[in-house]
């Protein structure tokens, strides 16, 4: 009685590690099919749009960085002091009523 | 065999079943990891060898129109400021014109007026266009230096300076403080630009 219990129970055991063997070879399945999915991916035409996108924006960002620094250095430019101004204008006066031509 | 011992038996061979089970599900699990992420890894390589170049022609076109646009900002700021300071200039020399300096220029601009057609001849009347404002001196100026050239004085329309001309209108001396300022305008943007950006103008 007691060795037909055993050998019952190590018979369910057997199935219950059969099933889980089963589910791994599900799990490896699905994982193929992912690779397949990943490895297609690079492939697609939408794929490579998307990235140049992403790297159009960053790109951009770095744009709009350079473009203030300048626009920076024409604003000091433009707030140049009056005397300065005065001084460049000076020089143009003498130069034009003493050049020798 | 005792119910007790029979009992140990059965959880012995559930606990051997469930670790093998576990170990199995474990190993697949970490495998399946391993394969995506070096499917990732691939993946990613293969992606960015396909548009590095394609990236580096973007990068090239939009940094290089950001440092264009730029440069062209800091050139636009440059020639307003210059622009000022010859604005500046021209109200100077409209002030000028009582100045010694601006009558130093203007004799010496009709000397060498008559000097350009000393080959014509004391008997030809030259035409000298100046400023309303200037003509007395002018006059002045040839009663006492060239009193045998035959000087005739005009109302020109421009802020200072001469013109002068034979009566046939063939030749033409041009000495204006208009035409000063055109023709000296390049040279003295560069020396402007200079004093005032130190670097000069940027090309």
């Amino acid at each position: 009685m007691s060795l037909t219990s055993l050998l019952l129970e190590e018979k369910k055991a057997m199935l219950y590690v059969q099933e889980a063997r089963e589910k791994a070879q599900r799990i490896l399945q699905e994982a193929e099919r992912k690779v397949e999915e990943i490895l297609h991916a690079t492939q697609s035409a939408e794929k490579i749009r998307e990235e140049l996108e992403s790297y159009r924006r960053e790109v951009e960002k770095e744009a709009e960085k350079i473009l203030r620094e300048y626009e920076e250095k024409a604003e000091k430019i433009r707030s140049i002091p009056e005397d300065a101004i005065e001084k460049a204008a000076e020089i143009i006066v003498e130069e034009v009523l003493k050049h020798e031509f | 065999m005792s119910s007790n011992a029979v009992q140990a038996l059965k959880e012995e061979i559930w606990r051997r079943a469930r670790e093998k089970a576990e170990n199995i599900l474990k190993n697949a699990e970490e495998r399946a990891k391993k394969m995506i992420e070096t499917a990732e890894t691939k993946a990613r390589e293969e992606l960015r060898s396909k548009i590095e170049p394609e990236k580096l022609v973007l990068k090239r076109r939009i940094l290089g129109k950001a440092v264009m646009d730029g440069r062209k900002a800091v050139i636009l700021a440059k020639n307003e400021v210059v622009e000022k300071a010859f604005e500046k200039a021209l109200e100077k020399i409209r002030a000028l014109t009582d100045s010694d300096l601006y009558r130093e220029f203007l004799a010496k601009s009709l000397k060498k007026a008559v000097e350009e057609f000393s080959d014509i001849g004391g008997e030809e009347e030259l035409i000298v266009y100046a400023n309303e404002r200037d003509l007395e001196f002018l006059r002045e100026k040839t009663r006492e230096l060239y009193p045998s050239v035959k000087l005739k004085f005009r109302k020109g329309d421009f802020i200072g300076g001469i013109i002068v001309m034979d009566s046939a209108e063939k030749r033409v001396f041009y000495d204006t403080i208009e035409s000063r300022f055109e023709a000296l305008r390049p040279v003295l943007r560069e020396k402007v630009a200079s004093l005032l950006f130190k670097g000069g103008e940027e090309k």
